[in-house]
């Protein structure tokens, strides 16, 4: 993917990103990294082809990203599972849009959670009756299944506990080197990114502040003192949009 | 304390019996005059012979086919209507005064009004009775467009959706709760709006029975036309309702009132 000196733009308060321009890698772990209100989603969203930018230009494989494609997946925070399909019909959604018979449909419905984890017999629980984590596995299915170029994750693993962050990331590694897609994770959590990226970005005051690359096995030794100096560094970069922000920042780094 | 299903049903027993235990003994004691307050064995008696006439049943299916017509049309226009206004401002911003302005009037205000445009016929229910259902379902289905989560469309459209296919097998489906709870609104004033239509010009239907019991101080018969008006929209509540909304509570995470 390309993003060719674009602005982006929500409302009519102005420009949330301004005039940025950066390349994706395929096969590559991009973290977007950046306070709460500096327009990681809007950008993701964008880069999904949910609204155009308002100048630039977004591309995939050198065509210009005007709509929503099903090479482009896209995971929400909140998950965003319909809550009147279970979580095998939520994984068939995108295949029955593309009228693929009702036992394929199925059987690859079935694959793709078993991929992420969830038992034959949460397969037909509806969302309300899944935790967090389950739920996350679902909406990561759900994109799986439709076989993407590029997962991109906003801000996904972030309403979970600790351990089943950890679980999730290091089964998105997993599948990144199964299966070779892209992966694209907007995050305020800097550790998160640092650990798990061949590439972040750093998103402050509307631009890419910084862009740092990253070698070494992943996940990261996040004790390893060269990883705390980093994590320090670029820590500093991220302003706090507001206090609220900056107490929130200061409860994810005590992992509260 | 939760009562359980059996426990729920014997109270519900327990409550009809009282209450027909003391009318009872009200008209036995003569505590009440027979002509004001006919005894509930009068009343059985009456229920009985206007079944075996067959003019019990004959009114009840005049009204309700006027229900019928006047809630179906209601509800067709009331959905797209619902769903238009919720997802466009300025289509909101437009309906808005007329809603406001019409919704307070009562049905039976309307009554007048549909007798001048479609004389003393059952065009004139239909209208009443569709008037009556419209605005429940319409505002529901608008209110619940507008709070709809954007980010459950952006993801059915990120997995392939089209324009039609976000609004049938997104929107439709997740408001699904709020069209039923609108529905089962709107169908209790659409049997408001019958029956006001009914008394007031109509002949037949549960109304007119009503109202021409009242004229021949056949009290027996207004008690039964009343008990007949509650026990059918009864009916209506857990046969239909209750059914839809059963398969809506496991992914709403309720449990099923017994």
């Amino acid at each position: 993917m390309e993003i060719e000196n674009a602005t982006l733009q929500r409302s009519i308060a102005g420009a949330v990103l301004e005039d940025i321009s950066f390349k994706v890698n395929k096969g590559e772990f991009l973290s977007i990294i950046g306070a709460s209100g500096t327009g990681k989603t809007t950008l993701l969203q964008a880069m999904a082809g949910l609204f155009p930018p308002a100048s630039g230009k977004i591309l995939f494989k050198g065509e210009e990203v005007k709509k929503p494609l099903v090479e482009l997946g896209l995971v929400y925070q909140n998950y965003a599972l319909f809550p009147w399909r279970s979580a095998i019909q939520n994984v068939e959604f995108g295949l029955e849009l593309r009228n693929i018979r009702r036992e394929k449909r199925r059987q690859m419905a079935a694959e793709a959670l078993e991929l992420m984890g969830l038992s034959q017999d949460d397969r037909d629980k509806y969302p309300v009756e899944l935790s967090g984590g389950m739920q996350q596995r679902v909406a990561i299915a759900r994109e799986l299944v439709n076989k993407p170029e590029v997962i991109m994750l906003d801000e996904a693993f972030s309403a979970l506990d600790v351990q089943t962050r950890h679980q999730l990331e290091k089964q998105m590694l997993h599948l990144q080197e199964r299966l070779g897609i892209t992966i694209i994770l907007v995050t305020h959590l800097v550790e998160q990114a640092l650990s798990l990226s061949d590439r972040a970005f750093v998103l402050s005051d509307g631009k890419i502040k910084k862009t740092l690359t990253l070698s070494g096995r992943r996940p990261r030794d996040i004790d390893e003192p060269e990883f705390r100096k980093l994590l320090r560094e670029t820590e500093s970069l991220i302003k706090p949009t507001s206090k609220l922000d900056a107490f929130v920042k200061d409860l994810d780094y005590l992992g509260a | 304390m939760v009562l359980r299903r059996h426990e729920k049903l014997l109270l519900w027993i327990i409550s009809l019996l009282s209450v027909i235990t003391i009318w009872q003994l009200l008209t036995s004691f003569n505590m009440v005059s027979p002509l004001l307050l006919p005894s509930p064995g009068k009343v059985a008696e009456t229920f009985a012979r206007l079944l075996a006439s067959g003019q019990m049943l004959s009114d009840i299916w005049i009204s309700m086919a006027r229900i019928i017509a006047g809630f179906t049309i209601a509800f067709l226009i009331s959905v797209p209507l619902g769903l238009a206004a919720g997802s466009n401002e300025i289509i909101r911003n437009l309906l808005k005064p007329w809603v406001q302005l019409t919704q307070p009037i009562p049905s039976i205000a309307w009554v007048p009004f549909a007798f001048l445009m479609f004389g003393l016929s059952n065009n004139a229910a239909v209208f009443v009775i569709a008037v009556a259902a419209f605005f429940p379902i319409f505002i529901n289905v608008m209110n619940a467009v507008q709070r709809f989560d954007r980010d459950l469309v952006n993801v059915a459209r990120t997995l392939g959706a089209s324009r039609l296919q976000v609004l049938t097998q997104v929107l439709l489906p997740g408001i699904m709760p709020d069209i039923i709870t609108g529905s089962r609104v709107g169908m209790g004033f659409a049997w408001r709006a019958v029956v006001a239509a009914e008394m007031i010009g109509l002949t037949y239907g549960v109304g007119f029975l009503l109202i021409e019991a009242k004229n021949t101080a056949q009290t027996d018969v207004v008690i039964v036309s009343m008990a007949t008006l509650g026990v059918i929209m009864l009916l209506f509540e857990k046969v239909i309702f209750e059914s839809l909304e059963r398969g809506i509570t496991r992914w709403k995470g309720g449990g099923t009132e017994g």
